[in-house]
């Protein structure tokens, strides 16, 4: 398996403060990762800076071996990086059908819908099973089916990568289920996952990265993490309490 | 069948507009009277096209902008000055409104748009106060605030020659005008581009993320929607036959915001109904308390922003789907 | 007057139209309360009254459609016309001249300097130093800087967001009335006066950086100087004195210039995190 994205020696600071201080990863094609770490390790800005949200101050990103660090975020999207964001409402006040049939329609025509754009949408919301809510406004759903949402969106450009912010976060224990059946169903895809419910990382992800003060502490597959005693010291013994 | 069924009012309420001058010489109003209610009606699809324009950007795309008047005031500038002092025909006074209110939309467009949050608003304003001020300076040849006055007396259409001292063929004009923009702004807002638009208004960064050049559409909707200010400032050139410094002030924009809100913002119906109904309560005011107007202005706004900001188009078709529900 | 719309900009994050007519009521109470309390009565009362406005706004109109910036905006304007057509209804349209109330003058440059203008400058300056100690030193001044970095960590915290809200509203009211009823006696006084001033007032705010008191001063005594010096710098270009407007234009023009190379302002932070 080739290498699909490589990050080098990553720094970004807001205000002076460094939140990442020379980060390096490598995610091969099809790799599930998850990143863990206590609250202000990094995590987040880490996934702004992979998306284009943000710009890092030095390092490099490859995608699929191209520096990507200077592209705006939608040439990302379209090049095969899907994002979820921890908090996002998606468009409140368009319908499930028409949020689904736009994120599908991106890199399409501006002037007519694509019938394989059309196709794409349905088969996303069957996938969500979110297909008797199509025409509901996307703000009457549950906190829940806009967190399932929050995936189609972003897989509905079928990317290489995907990015996601704790998708689980907030949800009831059957829905954190239903949501991690989805991400393990899913083929041919990156993930790239912070996560804080450990249950959950167990489940989806083939490695672990841990992220302390905006370096990377530990690396390696869930196992090698679970028994490595610095990470038990500061991150696993309180991560349950935290949450 | 059906789509004929839903179609059928807009159809009706357009025959019925394209028949006014008939009906109110049938009425007894012919002569003064008539003619000036058939003017107050023109200009009011005038402003109301202004205010379509203004409803691309802010009721679809969501950009709050204090500039629009800035690209209507420029193609009436167009109009009016080319074709005093340069004599330029008609045709090619308009032609000359058109492309330096696009040209504007271009230029102020590509500032404006880069400017994050609410900095937008007030780059739009300030770069309209600029335009104002320089009209202001340029008064020897703009007419400053006093405003100039052109004669365009017909237009040739080839087969058919309109007179524009006729407020009869002045009305149909400005009727004409507004349906073709509406048209094809009904149509542009349909297209995956419109949807787009609504993108932005409700998530920008989602939509980024989604891989929509989100930068590049916004500067894309200011420059479609100032153009259509600017058919409107051609259609005020060509009715009224008056430029005035005045009309490239913020407060025009404002109007126009106002109008659509009322109306109701990101519907195309909204900004006609919104225009049409506050016109006439301007009028209304102006013969019997002049300083009123602007006192209710700001109480209705108040009542919009607080409990209606879907505006009245909004109000009626949450009315409607209540019934359906029922 | 840039000074409280910056507060209220920089903490509510909501563009305050109304700012000019409370500014301009500010000039309007100076003028009915001079004969009755004197100068410097008016001084102290006015702006008072103004802030006691600001308040009951704040609370009345715009604490119910909180979070909705969109909207606030709009109400902001609904209060400008409100408040402007109240003022024409029951004092006039007419424009009023206030005397100076000093006539001492002093030779600058070869020119007479009304000392009044000093005075005038001397005050805004303590008022930037006095907001500044509040904002710095004061338990009621932290909250509001706490507020204005993030309000919704602010509001996990348990401070009081609404009241800080409320508080910047009010405060950035009487500070418009004070430059209004400091004002009233160098220009006319009328019911419009609070519009030609609103936009340039933004676009200080902005340029200096929202949340940066110290810029927003700067930039307006530059935006000042600017619009006095540009008609004699351009004299020997132009063969004639540059028109006022057309100094305002082009000054106004350069601080757009400058945004497009700071679109965050000269002194302001860099906005933290998406």
């Amino acid at each position: 398996m080739s290498t699909l994205l490589e990050v080098r020696d990553l720094h970004k600071s807001f205000a002076g403060e460094p939140t990442l201080a020379g980060v390096d990863l490598a995610l091969k094609e099809g790799e599930r990762r998850a990143i863990i770490g206590p609250n202000g390790a990094g995590k987040t800005t880490l996934l702004n800076l992979i998306g284009g949200q943000l710009r890092p101050q030095a390092g490099h990103i490859l995608f699929a071996g191209q520096e990507i660090s200077g592209w705006p975020p939608h040439r990302r999207a379209r090049e095969g990086i899907g994002r979820t964001f921890q908090i996002s409402s998606a468009f409140p006040s368009l319908s499930l059908s028409d949020n689904m049939l736009a994120a599908a329609q991106a890199g399409h025509s501006w002037l007519h819908y694509a019938p394989e754009a059309r196709r794409r949408a349905e088969q996303l919301l069957e996938l969500l099973a979110l297909g008797a809510k199509a025409a509901l406004p996307v703000a009457q759903l549950s906190h829940g089916e806009r967190r399932a949402l929050e995936i189609g969106l972003a897989l509905a450009a079928r990317p290489r990568l995907l990015l996601l912010d704790e998708p689980t976060a907030g949800l009831a224990a059957g829905e954190t289920e239903g949501v991690t059946k989805l991400l393990q169903s899913l083929e041919g895809v990156a993930l790239l996952i912070v996560e804080h419910d450990m249950q959950v990382v167990e489940k989806l992800a083939d490695s672990i990265t841990v992220l302390h003060h905006g370096r990377v502490l530990a690396q390696g597959s869930t196992l090698e993490i679970q028994a490595n005693p610095q990470v038990q010291a500061i991150y696993l013994g309180k991560a349950h309490a935290e949450t | 069948m059906d789509k004929l069924r839903q179609r059928a009012p807009l159809l009706i309420a357009l025959a019925l507009l394209a028949f006014i001058p008939q009906l109110l010489a049938l009425v007894g109003l012919p002569g003064r009277q008539g003619a000036f209610w058939l003017s107050l009606l023109t200009q009011m699809l005038i402003w109301g096209l202004f205010a379509l324009s203004y409803d691309l950007l802010f009721g679809y795309a969501g950009l709050l902008s204090l500039g629009q008047a800035i690209f209507f005031g420029l193609a009436i500038y167009g109009v009016t000055l080319s074709s005093l002092y340069w004599g330029f025909s008609p045709w090619e006074a308009l032609g000359s409104g058109l492309l330096i209110s696009l040209v504007g939309a271009m230029l102020v467009g590509i500032v404006a748009v880069r400017v994050p949050g609410h900095g937008f608003l007030i780059v739009t304003a300030v770069i309209s106060l600029i335009v104002y001020l320089m009209a202001v300076a340029a008064s020897g040849w703009t007419g400053g605030t006093n405003g100039v006055t052109v004669t365009i007396p017909s237009l040739d259409f080839g087969l058919l020659r309109l007179s524009l001292f006729d407020p009869r063929q002045g009305y149909w004009l400005a009727l004409g005008l507004l349906m073709l923009s509406y048209a094809a702004l009904r149509w542009l807002t349909r297209t995956p581009l419109g949807r787009a638009l609504e993108l932005i208004r409700e998530n920008e960064p989602r939509a980024e993320a989604l891989g929509y050049p989100t930068l590049r559409l916004k500067f894309v909707v200011f420059v479609i929607s100032g153009s259509f200010a600017g058919v409107a400032g051609l259609l005020y050139a060509l009715i009224n036959q008056f430029a005035s410094a005045g009309l490239l002030q913020w407060t025009v924009s404002a109007n126009a915001l106002i109008w659509t809100l009322v109306g109701g913002a990101g519907t195309l119906v909204g900004p006609l109904i919104g225009t049409a109904l506050l016109k006439f309560l301007e009028y209304l005011f102006g013969g019997w308390w002049p300083q009123g107007y602007p006192l209710l202005l700001g109480l209705v706004l108040l009542l919009v922003a607080r409990a209606a900001p879907q505006g009245i188009v909004g109000m009626l078709r949450a009315w409607r789907a209540q019934r359906e529900l029922r | 007057m840039a000074l409280g719309l910056n507060l209220i900009y920089g903490i509510l994050r909501i563009v305050n139209f109304a700012h000019g007519a409370l500014y301009m009521l500010g000039a309007v109470l100076a003028w009915v309360l001079w004969p009755l309390l004197g100068f410097w009565g008016a001084l102290i009362v006015a702006p008072l009254l103004v802030g006691v406005l600001g308040l009951g706004v704040e609370w009345l109109v715009l604490r119910p459609i909180e979070g909705r910036p969109l909207l606030s905006i709009i109400a902001t304007f609904a209060l400008m016309l409100i408040i402007q057509q109240t003022v024409l209804l029951s004092f006039g349209g007419g424009q009023q001249q206030l005397s100076n109330p000093w006539s001492w003058s002093f030779p600058l440059f070869g020119l007479r300097y009304p000392g009044y203008r000093l005075f005038v400058a001397l005050l805004a300056m303590l008022s930037v130093a006095g907001l500044w100690l509040f904002l710095q030193r004061t338990q009621v001044g932290r909250w509001v800087r706490a507020v204005s970095s993030d309000g919704e960590l602010a509001a996990g915290l348990g401070l009081p967001v609404p009241l800080v809200y409320g508080l910047a509203f009010g405060l950035g009211s009487y500070l418009a009335a004070l430059a209004g009823v400091l004002v009233a006696p160098i220009v006319s006084v009328d019911y419009l006066m609070g519009f030609d001033v609103l936009i340039p007032a933004f676009i200080i705010v902005i340029v200096g950086g929202a949340g940066s008191l110290g810029g927003s001063l700067l930039v307006a005594l530059a935006l000042g100087e600017a619009e006095n010096l540009l008609p004699f710098l351009a004299q020997p270009f132009l063969g004639q004195p540059m028109q006022p407007t057309l100094a305002r234009a082009l000054t106004l023009a350069l601080l757009i210039a400058l945004l497009l190379f700071r679109p965050q302002g000269l002194f302001g932070r860099r906005p933290v995190g998406p």
